[in-house]
């Protein structure tokens, strides 16, 4: 269960010559266990912004989230760090592998960063397990640059379930693909969260693909807009 | 550990950039450590040699001069001493006192014109053979054998001066007899022969056809009561066999032959003052005592290190400041996949590791790697460098 509670965030980085603030409000959403959520909506409304809340890679100025028994909003940096690479899996829109590592390393690259991590033979053979269930077996040894961007996705992808996440949060991971590859990588998606028994939100721009999907938020229609132009509070 | 992981692999994957950016650091820091390899041993052999070898006699001019002369057989342009000076000296009782003639090569080595008694007094052993016992012999130090890949039983050639002058001196061929042991010291690159065979290369003394008892009209111009006048047919031996020997003969006083210095090889100082103390009776007579003038050479030879290694020092801080902007253009570049090692839990300390670890890599590489090729052209050509710095 995801519980978000008088949720307030807004960047600080603003300045006069920049656009109006942008701040995101959210009083109260919760997402139940293992559902699929498909958030949709413009730029710059904040969907990936409440990915990253939702992870623990930024902090809300006010509020409460909390991810199964876990209040993310009250822990610490190292804490929600240590969180996030055992329990949250995240597929970016640019897949952001490590050029230099092939892609067996890039998809144990959660156990190199993370000390709270620990690999052993249950890890291998889930390496295994997972690249085979997406047909990358053949690759592992290979440079991640020498895969296509299908390929390249489903590394992406292996890399967010190694730890065998509760959660899976997918920002745009089919931005950059093509009609097939895209409807490939959510049946994958889909298929691995499943398997794992993870939620799954997933950030996207193609209302298409948002069929296969529980539940789908539309950050324009769902989310009010304030007075205050560049506002957004998200209402349910 | 973890760390280490991905640095290495960065730098494994950007291989030319880890290598370029070591080359840079080894560039800036080898001469610096070359020098420091070599100095202390060029400083080592120059004081030994120096004690071993205490007190210099020559002909008056420079100091260091003679002294490189005497102890390395360097070329100098001072006159040379009458080889009476030294007779002088064995008759007041200075039997450790050796006359050296230099004033020749065979090649590229000097060829050094003595005694039996400088092998003695300096303790040199034969490696092979023996020593030179007759006219044209020569016995040549352990570089010349290995340089020039002779051996006992073989000849080398004494090298003109001047080709403009074929009546100063003329070639001799000369019969190794005998190599030295190596000793780490001028004597393994010189060629040594006997005093008498310098001065038949000086052309003071030759060998050639008896034109008293010639029959043959073109060897004799003028036959008289007070002797025979030769005609320029007769063409002295240019090497000395058991043959001809006994038709080797000089010209004039030996007293009055020319050497180039006289060395005492006595560690003991009341001989070193006595000798000196004679010598000094005689005005055209320099004497130095090598271990002073030697130090007069360390201290150029540390002021030429010591600007090398400011020149390096510039040099190298060119070398930093180029590699810390290539390091601050990675972090630059570098900034997204921090950001997604950060997202997928990573410490901002790891990817400070990160950075910190690979400059700690590529210079302690770079140190590596200077200090194993400095050690590798200290051990290939310590010998050059030595002579280099000798020569400056």
């Amino acid at each position: 269960m995801i519980r978000i509670r008088d949720l307030v965030f807004r960047y600080q980085m603003a300045t006069a010559r920049m656009q109006p603030e942008f701040r995101l409000q959210i009083p109260a959403w919760d997402v139940p266990d293992s559902a699929r959520v498909a958030i949709v909506g413009p730029s710059g409304s904040g969907k990936t912004t409440l990915l990253h809340l939702l992870a623990g890679i930024m902090v809300p100025q006010s509020g409460q989230i909390e991810l199964g028994e876990v209040r993310v909003t009250e822990l610490s940096d190292a804490a929600r760090r240590d969180f996030r690479a055992a329990h949250v899996g995240l597929v970016f829109q640019r897949f952001e592998l490590i050029e230099y590592l092939n892609v067996a390393k890039n998809i144990l690259l959660p156990y190199t960063i993370n000390r709270s991590l620990r690999f052993d033979d249950s890890v291998r053979l889930r390496l295994e397990h997972l690249a085979a269930s997406v047909g990358l077996t053949h690759l592992l040894h290979r440079p991640v640059q020498r895969l296509s961007q299908g390929e390249q996705q489903r590394v992406a992808i292996c890399r967010a379930l190694i730890t065998q996440p509760k959660w899976l949060l997918a920002d745009e991971p089919t931005g950059n693909l093509d009609p097939e590859n895209k409807r490939r990588i959510v049946d994958l998606l889909h298929q691995q969260a499943e398997v794992s028994r993870a939620t799954l939100i997933m950030v996207t721009h193609d209302v298409s693909l948002t069929a296969s999907f529980s539940h789908t938020v539309d950050f324009q229609a769902w989310c009010g807009r304030s007075e205050e132009a560049g506002q957004t509070e998200v209402r349910q | 550990m973890r760390a280490w992981v991905l640095v290495f692999a960065h730098m494994a994957f950007h291989w030319r950039r880890t290598v370029i950016l070591v080359g840079c650091l080894v560039i800036g820091c080898l001469v610096p450590l070359v020098l420091s390899q070599v100095m202390p041993a060029v400083q080592r052999q120059l004081e030994r040699r120096a004690r071993e070898t205490p007190v210099v006699f020559g002909s008056q001019g420079g100091s260091l001069e003679l002294v490189l002369h005497a102890l390395y057989f360097r070329p100098s342009q001072a006159s040379p001493l009458k080889f009476g000076r030294w007779q002088a000296f064995q008759q007041a009782g200075f039997e450790r006192c050796v006359p050296l003639h230099v004033r020749f090569q065979a090649g590229d080595f000097p060829i050094v014109g003595t005694h039996l008694e400088y092998f003695s007094l300096r303790g040199r052993e034969l490696q092979h053979g023996e020593a030179f016992g007759r006219l044209g012999d020569c016995v040549i130090g352990s570089e010349v054998a290995r340089e020039l890949e002779l051996g006992v039983g073989d000849t080398l050639i004494s090298s003109p001066r001047s080709f403009l002058n074929i009546a100063a001196d003329y070639p001799l061929q000369l019969r190794i007899v005998g190599v030295l042991q190596p000793s780490s010291s001028a004597d393994d690159e010189a060629v040594f022969v006997d005093l008498k065979t310098t001065w038949v290369i000086e052309n003071l003394g030759h060998g050639h056809t008896e034109v008293a008892t010639s029959n043959d009209p073109n060897l004799v111009l003028e036959r008289s009561r007070e002797g025979t006048v030769a005609s320029a047919a007769v063409l002295p031996y240019t090497v000395v066999t058991d043959e001809n020997l006994a038709s080797f003969h000089f010209h004039g006083d030996m007293a009055d032959f020319p050497i180039t210095a006289i060395v005492l090889l006595d560690d003991r100082k009341r001989t070193q003052d006595l000798c000196a103390g004679l010598a000094l009776k005689q005005n055209d007579l320099q004497v130095v005592f090598a271990p002073d003038a030697i130090r007069e050479l360390l201290d150029v030879l540390l002021q030429v290190q010591n600007l090398l290694v400011a020149v390096s020092a510039f040099v190298g801080s060119a070398t930093v400041l180029l590699f810390a902007l290539v390091i601050g253009l990675s972090i630059q570049i570098r900034q997204q996949e921090m950001e997604t090692l950060f997202k997928l839990g990573a410490s901002r300390g790891l990817t400070m590791t990160m950075y910190g670890l690979e400059i700690f890599s590529i210079a302690a590489l770079a140190y590596l790697f200077a200090q194993l090729l400095s050690w590798l052209i200290a051990w290939l050509w310590s010998a050059e460098l030595y002579r280099w710095l000798l020569g400056l």
